[in-house]
């Protein structure tokens, strides 16, 4: 098992509709960073790097398991909605004295991007981790009966059949190992060990609910992506690994015009990372960030 | 043997489904007009949110229920209940689709589509009752519909996938500019009827 601390403090925000986990390292009167994961992971994702933000970069660092994810919230029966996560951590903005400095990792890092534009007055800079949106050719839809059919589908699957159970944590720590091959076993681990529970019948499940795989059958397309990041006011740094990654989908010239879009941008090739630039390369992340804070 | 009718009422309707109470009487076969999450005796969906199209899964489930999805289904949307409507129909669960002022609002560009996710997001922001344990019904939150999805390289991908015939019905509610052209996209026949008031859709609806 890795040897990492553990978060100064565990919380439960109520939304009113929804209840999300939080995880804090450092003194919360320090200016608040707020860390959201990626899709399937959850807040202790960040158990390596938000002490270091804690200590090094003397911030209020928090972690967020995201609806759906975690101890947090369930999704909505019919999947999960991009504008209800940016609802959801627009509220805890809210109750972390804003503006604050949001990192987001792959899922996440569309996340605090799209929370940025929507919300600029509770953002004051965004960090983006190779989370700059699937490739074009993935968001155009070939087949909009096919993809509404299994929509329907699937949702019905997930309703009938429930999550999946497993009979141990270290064989869903290898499952998780096999699908991100660069991810050190010793995280998967770590990210298996605190997002299982027990199952109904004495194995164990993800905590992450498989609604989340449901898509949905609305707009979504390179366009509306770039056209999003134009309106992004706040400074933002986007982290790429230069390693081969299964997960790291996005050739250079995409990557190039997405980046072109926002107003204010910095971009930095992170040598020796690939899908995980934080867990990879955690140094050069906190030095790229103390500086980038330190602007 | 006569098709059953399944309505997806608009989104936020007080009247949810029991606006179209006449209409299922009316029908020559069985007929269903449920109310969707958040509206009526239905709870809301398990966090209190809602998307465009989710309808199509809640109605549809209803139907099951209901014992109404065995093989010939005419599915009706109102308004926003349209879309959904349309994806149960491009999903093949529909033998034929009815949409009442569902052809939606003029295109927008994907600027456009932007500023109207902010526009939306920032006024649930602002609105406590939508972001309060839903209490009412409708829930407040569905006062605010959705963001708009009315892009048109979208829709009309969608319109072309749907094969089965179409009828729209518009009556002077409708905020389809150019119902002509938005009829163009489907693959299959379309009939379009304009109508003087709301109260002229159920004969529209069951004529022969």
């Amino acid at each position: 098992m890795l040897d990492l601390p553990q978060p100064d403090r565990a919380g439960l925000a109520d939304l009113g509709r929804t209840t999300i986990r939080t995880w804090e390292w450092g003194n919360a009167a320090n200016p608040a960073v707020l860390l959201i994961h990626g899709g399937w992971d959850h807040g202790r994702m960040w158990d390596g790097l938000a002490p270091r933000i804690a200590n090094d970069l003397q911030r209020h660092a928090v972690a967020v398991d995201v609806r759906g994810h975690g101890d947090s919230g369930r999704l909505p029966e019919a999947g999960p909605s991009w504008p209800m996560f940016i609802l959801d951590m627009a509220q805890i903005c809210q109750r972390l004295r804003p503006p604050v400095t949001l990192v987001g990792h792959s899922f996440g890092g569309g996340l605090v991007l799209s929370i940025a534009a929507a919300f600029p007055e509770l953002v004051d800079r965004v960090v983006n981790l190779d989370g700059l949106g699937p490739p074009p050719e993935m968001m155009q839809v070939q087949d909009h009966a096919a993809v509404a059919a299994h929509w329907l589908a699937d949702a019905d699957r997930i309703h009938r059949e429930g999550p999946r159970e497993y009979r141990s944590i270290e064989e869903m720590a290898q499952k998780r190992k096999d699908i991100n091959t660069r991810l050190p076993y010793e995280w998967c681990l770590h990210m298996a060990s605190h997002g299982t529970k027990r199952g109904p019948t004495g194995g164990f499940t993800w905590k992450a609910d498989p609604l989340f795989r449901l898509g949905s059958p609305e707009p979504f397309n390179d366009e509306m992506l770039v056209a999003q990041y134009r309106t992004i006011r706040q400074p933002v740094m986007a982290l790429s690994g230069t390693e081969p990654d299964q997960w790291s989908f996005l050739q250079p010239e995409d990557r190039a015009r997405r980046l072109d879009a926002f107003p204010d941008v910095e971009h930095h090739p992170v040598a020796g990372a690939g899908h995980y630039i934080h867990v990879e390369q955690p140094d050069e992340t906190i030095k790229l960030l103390g500086a980038f804070l330190d602007k | 043997m006569t098709a059953a009718l399944l309505v997806i009422h608009d989104a936020g309707d007080p009247q949810a489904g029991g606006r179209w109470a006449e209409l299922v009487d009316a029908w020559p076969g069985d007929a269903l007009a449920p109310a969707l999450p958040g509206h009526g005796e239905t709870p809301p969906p398990t966090g209190g949110h809602y998307k465009a199209g989710d309808a199509a899964i809640a109605a549809w489930r209803a139907a099951q229920q209901a014992g109404i999805t065995n093989g010939d289904t005419v599915v009706l949307g109102h308004a926003w209940g349209g879309f959904a409507a349309e994806i149960l129909a491009a999903a093949g669960r529909a033998s034929r689709l009815v949409l009442v002022d569902g052809l939606g609002p003029p295109w927008c560009t994907f600027d456009e589509l932007v500023a109207d996710r902010h526009r939306w997001l920032r006024e649930v922001f602002a609105d406590p009752a939508s972001l309060a344990p839903p209490s009412t019904a409708p829930d407040p939150r569905l006062a605010h519909a959705y963001p708009s999805i009315w892009d048109r390289e979208f829709i009309s991908n969608l319109r072309r996938s749907i094969k089965v015939p179409v009828l729209a019905i518009e009556t002077p509610a409708s905020p389809t500019p150019d119902p002509d052209e938005r009829l163009a996209g489907y693959a299959g026949p379309v009939t379009l009827v304009n109508v003087a008031s709301r109260e002229a859709v159920t004969a529209a609806v069951v004529q022969p």
